[in-house]
C-alpha cells in the first residue's frame, strides 16, 4: 500500500497505525487477534472469561502500539551520523569555525531493525515474552544537507520512501501484523533545531556487538600474512 | 625468528603473558619483545594461539527462529584498532558480515525460513570491509540442528460433541528431555483436552480423545498442544502447534420428551381418594391442604373438570388482588407501625463485607511489561544506479 507523502513528525506508530491516536490501535488489535497471538501464552490464560481475554487482546494492541513511537526522522540521522562523508565535513567544519559545508548524499537505503517485546504476567508471575521485530527501510533517492561547526544544521533537499513492517515472532513463525509504504519529504521529517551533532572521523561511532557499522573504516589488519604462514606451517 | 616475536607479542599472547607473569612486571609489546628474546622458549609457549571457537545458543530451533552465535578466539580477524571483522555463514551461504572487539564477536542470526529439519552449519571467516571480501578459510564452526515444525493432525476436521477424534502430533521434540516432561498436554480451544500425553523418541505422539460435551456447534474451534511437565502440573511452552475443528449438530435430535417412553405418574395423581374423574381435558393441580393432617403436611391433588375451570378463574383473580395489595404504596402511619431501623456499627462491616468467588470463575490479574528497542541497528547501503 503507497499512500501520499507524508507529514511532519512521522513515527512508525503513524505510519502503520494511522493517525497516532489513542484510539489507533484497531487495526493491531484485529491483527493480533486473527493470528490467536494469545494463544502462544499456553494454558496460562485458559482461566480468562471472553470478555477478560479481549481484554487482554485489546492492552497488549496498547502496548505494542507504544513500542512504535519511534520518529522516523531520527532514525534515519542516527544512521546517518556513520557516514563517511558527513563525518569528514564535521571534522573539517570543526577545524575551520564558521565554514559551512554542503554535503550531497548519494541514492542509497536505510535499513534499521528494532525488536522491541512484551512481557505477560499472570498473577505477577512473566508467563511469556512476546518478541515483536520492527523493520524500517528508507530508500532516499537524493539529499543535500548543511554542516557547520562539526553538526547537521540544515536538510535542504531530498524526498524517497520508507516502508515499515512489524512482525511478532510466533512458535509456528513469524506472523506479520502490519505492513505500510509512504513517500517521505526529507526536511519534512527531520527536526534539526539547533543542530545535530556529528561524529568526526577520529571519533568512534558506537555500534552493537555483533552487527555491522555502516561507514566504519576499520583499517587492515598487520598480523594477518604471519598468522597465515604459521597455521599453514 | 622476528616472525615469531611479531606473532607472540600480540592479542591474545599478551594476555597469556600477562597471566605467566601473575602481572608482577607491566606487559607492553617491548616487555614482550624482551621476555620472547631473553627467553626464547617462551616464544614457543605463547605463540599457542586458542583456537577460534564458534557456538550457537540454542544448538536446535526451528525455521525462522533467530539464535545466538558467540564467536572467541578471532585474533586474526582484528584490525589494528581491536575490531573484529568477520563474515558468518548459513552453509556456506547466507553470507553477512558481524564486527565485535577483542577477537569476540556476537549477534542474532535468523535461520532461514526454508531451512530443512536436520543438522546445519554455521561457520566464520574473516572479513575486510575495506576490500569487501573475506580474506581468510572457515576458522570455526558450530552445528545447528533444525527442528521439525510441530504439527497436528487430527482424524476427522469435524463431528458433534462427544464423537471420539484421534490426534497425531509430530515435531515436538523440543518438548522431551531437558527437563520438559517428554509430554504434551491438548487444549480444547483454551481449556484442557484429558491429560498429559507422553511423547516417543521423535517427539511424536497419537491420542484418542473426545469432543467435549459442552463443546457448542459451528466451526473455529482449536485442538492445540504445547510442552506439559506432569510432574509440575504446568505447561512448559506456549501452543506449539492447532488444528481447527468444527462440531457439528447432533444428527437426528431427539427431544427427552419424545423419547420418553411414558410420563411419570405422580402418586398423588393415582391416589385413590381424587374426588373426581372427568373424561375430558383433565387439570392436574398440586398443592398443599390448608390444614396439617396428622402432623404432616401431605400433598394432595385435585382433578376437576370443566366445572371446576370457574374456582380455578376465581384462586387466580384472589392472587392478584392479593399481588396488588402488596405492591400498593403505604402511607407514613403504616411504615413507622410496621418498620423500625437498626444503627450497625461500623466494625461490623468487615465480617459481613466477605467477597466469596462465584464457582466457574476464578480472580486473575494480566500484566504486561513492554521492552522498547529504540536506538535497534541500522544498516545504510548505498544504491547504485
Amino acid at each position: 500500500m503507497t499512500s501520499d507523502t507524508v507529514q511532519a513528525g512521522l513515527t512508525a506508530r503513524n505510519l502503520l497505525l494511522g493517525s497516532g491516536l489513542e484510539n489507533d490501535t484497531a487495526a493491531l488489535r484485529q491483527a493480533l487477534s486473527e493470528h490467536n497471538v494469545l494463544d502462544a501464552a499456553g494454558g496460562k490464560l485458559s482461566r480468562l472469561t471472553g470478555d477478560g481475554r479481549e481484554a487482554a487482546n485489546d492492552a497488549l494492541a496498547s502496548a505494542a502500539a507504544g513500542l512504535l513511537d519511534l520518529d522516523l526522522g531520527d532514525v534515519l540521522i542516527y544512521a546517518w551520523r556513520t557516514q563517511e562523508r558527513l563525518a569528514d565535513a564535521a571534522r573539517e567544519t570543526l577545524r575551520a569555525p564558521g565554514r559551512m559545508e554542503i554535503v550531497q548524499l548519494a541514492s542509497h537505503q536505510v535499513t534499521s531493525t528494532h525488536n522491541p517485546a512484551v512481557d505477560l504476567m499472570v498473577d505477577g508471575v512473566r508467563v511469556h515474552t512476546f518478541h515483536f521485530q520492527l523493520d524500517l527501510v528508507l530508500t532516499i533517492d537524493v539529499a543535500a544537507v548543511i554542516v557547520q561547526n562539526g553538526r547537521l544544521v540544515a536538510v535542504k533537499a531530498g524526498d524517497g520512501s520508507v516502508s515499515g513492517t512489524l512482525t511478532l515472532k510466533m512458535p509456528g513463525g513469524d506472523a506479520t501484523l502490519l505492513h505500510q509504504e509512504q513517500q517521505i519529504d526529507l526536511h519534512l521529517i527531520i527536526r534539526v533545531g539547533n543542530g545535530i551533532s556529528l561524529p568526526s572521523r577520529d571519533e568512534k561511532p558506537a555500534t552493537a556487538t555483533g552487527l555491522s557499522a555502516a561507514g566504519r573504516d576499520p583499517g587492515g589488519w598487520s598480523g594477518w600474512g604471519s598468522y597465515i604462514r604459521r597455521r599453514d606451517a | 625468528m622476528l616472525r615469531t616475536r611479531t606473532t607472540v607479542c600480540t592479542g591474545a599472547a599478551m594476555e597469556r603473558l600477562k597471566r605467566f607473569t601473575r602481572e608482577l612486571v607491566v606487559v607492553s609489546a617491548a616487555t614482550c619483545w624482551v621476555l620472547v628474546v631473553a627467553h626464547p622458549t617462551l616464544a614457543s609457549t605463547l605463540a599457542v594461539a586458542p583456537t577460534p571457537t564458534l557456538t550457537a545458543i540454542p544448538t536446535s530451533a526451528y525455521p525462522g527462529d533467530q539464535i545466538k552465535i558467540n564467536g572467541t578466539a578471532f585474533w586474526p580477524c582484528e584490525d589494528t584498532s581491536d575490531t573484529t571483522n568477520v563474515m558468518v555463514f548459513w552453509d556456506e551461504g547466507d553470507p553477512t558480515t558481524w564486527t565485535g572487539l577483542g577477537g569476540g564477536f556476537s549477534g542474532d542470526l535468523a535461520i532461514p525460513s526454508d531451512a530443512s529439519a536436520g543438522f546445519h552449519q554455521v561457520t566464520a571467516a574473516c572479513y575486510d570491509p575495506q576490500a569487501r571480501t573475506v580474506t581468510s578459510h572457515t576458522l570455526a564452526s558450530a552445528e545447528v540442528q533444525v527442528l521439525q515444525q510441530p504439527a497436528l493432525q487430527l482424524s476427522s476436521s469435524e463431528g458433534a460433541a462427544g464423537d471420539g477424534v484421534t490426534v497425531a502430533g509430530t515435531g515436538f521434540g523440543q518438548c522431551a528431555g531437558k527437563g520438559l516432561g517428554d509430554s504434551v498436554q491438548l487444549l480444547w480451544d483454551a481449556s484442557t483436552l484429558g491429560g498429559a500425553v507422553g511423547l516417543d523418541g521423535n517427539g511424536a505422539f497419537s491420542v484418542d480423545v473426545t469432543v467435549p460435551a459442552a463443546a457448542t456447534a459451528g466451526s473455529g474451534h482449536t485442538v492445540a498442544a504445547e510442552c506439559y511437565d506432569p510432574a509440575a502440573g504446568s505447561a512448559t511452552s506456549g501452543v506449539l502447534a492447532r488444528a481447527l475443528f468444527s462440531v457439528t449438530s447432533p444428527t437426528s435430535p431427539t427431544s427427552p420428551a419424545s423419547t420418553s417412553p411414558t410420563s411419570p405418574t405422580s402418586p398423588a395423581s393415582t391416589s385413590p381418594t381424587s374426588p373426581t374423574s372427568t373424561t375430558s381435558s383433565p387439570t392436574v393441580i398440586a398443592g398443599q391442604p390448608s390444614t396439617p393432617s396428622g402432623g404432616r403436611w401431605s400433598p394432595v391433588a385435585l382433578t376437576v373438570g370443566l366445572g371446576g375451570s370457574l374456582a380455578v378463574v376465581v384462586v387466580l383473580l384472589a392472587g392478584l388482588l392479593a399481588m396488588h395489595a402488596r405492591a400498593r404504596p403505604r402511607n407514613s402511619s403504616w411504615v413507622h407501625q410496621h418498620l423500625r431501623t437498626v444503627a450497625q456499627p461500623l466494625d461490623a462491616a468487615p465480617a459481613n463485607s466477605r467477597i466469596h468467588s462465584r464457582p466457574g470463575t476464578a480472580p486473575l490479574s494480566i500484566g504486561l511489561e513492554p521492552h522498547p528497542d529504540r536506538p535497534g541497528n541500522q544498516q545504510v547501503k548505498e544504491i547504485t544506479p
